[in-house]
């Protein structure tokens, strides 16, 4: 090789030396990204690959599958996939972590011997095949690195601890909260990013942080409903006002067969015991016997209890009183 | 059932605790909620009428008071004034009337309130309010058995605050 001839002569080191140092382009976030999409979908692509190849082999019954394979491509390949153009070549990438070397390198497909025994439209059915599935699965790839690019850069994912053996071995921000965005990180942080996986404890933690959060949070629409039901049934059980009872009893007096029937109206409960005490007495009629008292009873009556104070409203203090 | 029918100036009730209650109707007609639902009914009922928030007991003093001032004028808007409420005089009949214990008074005036009988209602409540006047907030607690709740703090300040209604 080169490199053992070049050892050989002993220029190596020399070459080494007197090569320009030329500086690092540094590459933008997106064309990293891009390229890190690529290497994936050539990382789960090569299998189906080969398996495409296993499949160009001579096979008689394998002619009978492609109404199969129409069936399948009707059921989940939307008609949007159409409009892009075919490419019967595979990706080849073999250094994915090197940034040396980030470009994928188009190869095309080797041509089997096989192949020109088979008919013109098998072969494309063939090719339409594997292109059909390299698609599922670059979409798939794709929602997955959205997903995490998009997870990645939440609040919840800064804070949260990533504790997985494999974040770990890559890369350790040096304070998770102070997390940069990947335009002002380094190129080997971004590598590190990049090739982070979506963290299953992160996730989960993240998760119960916002289930912990809603529940700390004012309560939902449908809470409140809950809640302001609950008061208005409590507010009809305190009220004794037969105001409220009038509507239903209009309802329905052309009927044949009436059934009378006064709603049933909920009084205060009663201590067993103690009885109906003035205490129990709904606000509304305390509110009728106080306007019966003048300001000097009533603010005593409102010294009496929590109940009283906070039911009657504070009588006006009198000239006469408020001069001595 | 027919024997109500056929005295339609006779109306039956039914308390909550299921006893029969019958009664003239001039007389039950001082409950304004009552008299609206003959009134809506226009005598096509037989059935007694349901009074599911007031007992027997309660029921017979009410149609007692009522009884007695079957004849009185409906109550007009005059005697809903300020005037009027602040006053605590009653009539020495009803005084009579409200000499009840206290769970009966109060029981009465639930009754009133929910019957809608405003005259029977204001004499309940000027009977309860002339218990109150003129009395500390200590007699207060004690004449209507009431738990004083507030901390010693609440009191103290409470009672600064309303300095001016105590008796010099």
């Amino acid at each position: 090789s080169d490199m053992e001839i070049m050892a050989a002569i002993g220029m190596g080191n020399l070459l080494e030396d007197e090569r320009p140092a030329m500086t690092k382009s540094k590459r933008t976030f997106m064309q990293k990204f891009t390229e890190r999409h690529e290497a994936l979908k050539l990382h789960i692509r090569s299998p189906k690959l080969d398996e495409a190849d296993h499949d160009e082999q001579p096979n008689s019954s394998r002619t009978s599958s492609s109404s199969s394979t129409h069936k399948d491509f009707f059921k989940i390949a939307p008609s949007a996939w159409t409009a892009k153009p075919e490419r019967p070549i595979a990706m080849r990438y073999d250094d994915i972590a090197d940034d040396t070397q980030p470009s994928p390198v188009y190869v095309n497909l080797p041509v089997l011997p096989s192949l020109e025994f088979h008919t013109e439209s098998q072969e494309q059915k063939n090719m339409a095949r594997v292109a059909r599935q390299n698609r599922r699965e670059s979409s798939v790839m794709e929602m997955n690195a959205t997903h995490r690019l998009y997870t990645s850069h939440s609040t919840t994912s800064t804070n949260s601890s990533c504790s997985s053996p494999r974040t770990a071995t890559r890369f350790i921000p040096p304070n998770p909260r102070l997390r940069s965005l990947p335009s002002q990180m380094s190129d080997e942080q971004m590598d590190a990013w990049l090739d982070m996986p979506e963290d299953a404890e992160a996730h989960r933690q993240r998760k119960q942080f916002a289930t912990s959060a809603r529940s700390d949070y004012p309560p939902t629409t449908s809470k409140r409903y809950l809640q302001r039901g609950e008061q208005a049934a409590r507010a009809l059980k305190v009220s004794t006002s037969p105001v409220i009872f009038r509507k239903p009893m209009f309802a329905s007096p052309a009927t044949s067969a009436i059934n009378i029937s006064i709603p049933e109206q909920e009084i205060p409960e009663l201590d067993e015991e103690e009885g109906l005490t003035f205490a129990a007495l709904p606000v509304e009629v305390v509110l009728r016997i106080v306007r019966h008292l003048d300001t000097k009873s009533t603010a005593r009556c409102r010294q009496s209890c929590r109940m009283l104070h906070a039911a009657l409203p504070a009588p006006v203090q009198p000239l006469s009183a408020s001069k001595t | 059932m027919a024997e109500a029918s056929s005295d339609k100036n006779m109306i039956d009730l039914t308390t909550s605790d299921n006893a029969p209650i019958k009664v003239e109707r001039k007389v039950v007609e001082r409950s304004i909620l009552i008299k609206n639902l003959l009134e809506d009914l226009a005598g096509e009922t037989t059935e007694a009428i349901p009074i599911p928030n007031v007992n027997e007991a309660v029921m017979k003093k009410v149609l007692e008071w009522c009884d007695h001032h079957k004849d009185d004028p409906p109550a007009t808007q005059d005697d809903d004034s300020d005037s009027r409420k602040k006053s605590t005089d009653i009539d020495e009949w009803d005084q009579k009337f409200m000499q009840v214990d206290q769970e009966m008074l109060f029981e009465i005036i639930l009754a009133a309130n929910y019957l809608d009988i405003k005259a029977l209602l204001d004499v309940g409540c000027k009977t309860v309010a002339n218990m109150i006047k003129g009395k500390s907030p200590d007699e207060i607690r004690k004449t209507f058995n009431i738990q004083n709740d507030f901390t010693p703090e609440e009191e103290e300040q409470i009672r600064r605050e309303n300095e001016w209604a105590e008796d010099r």
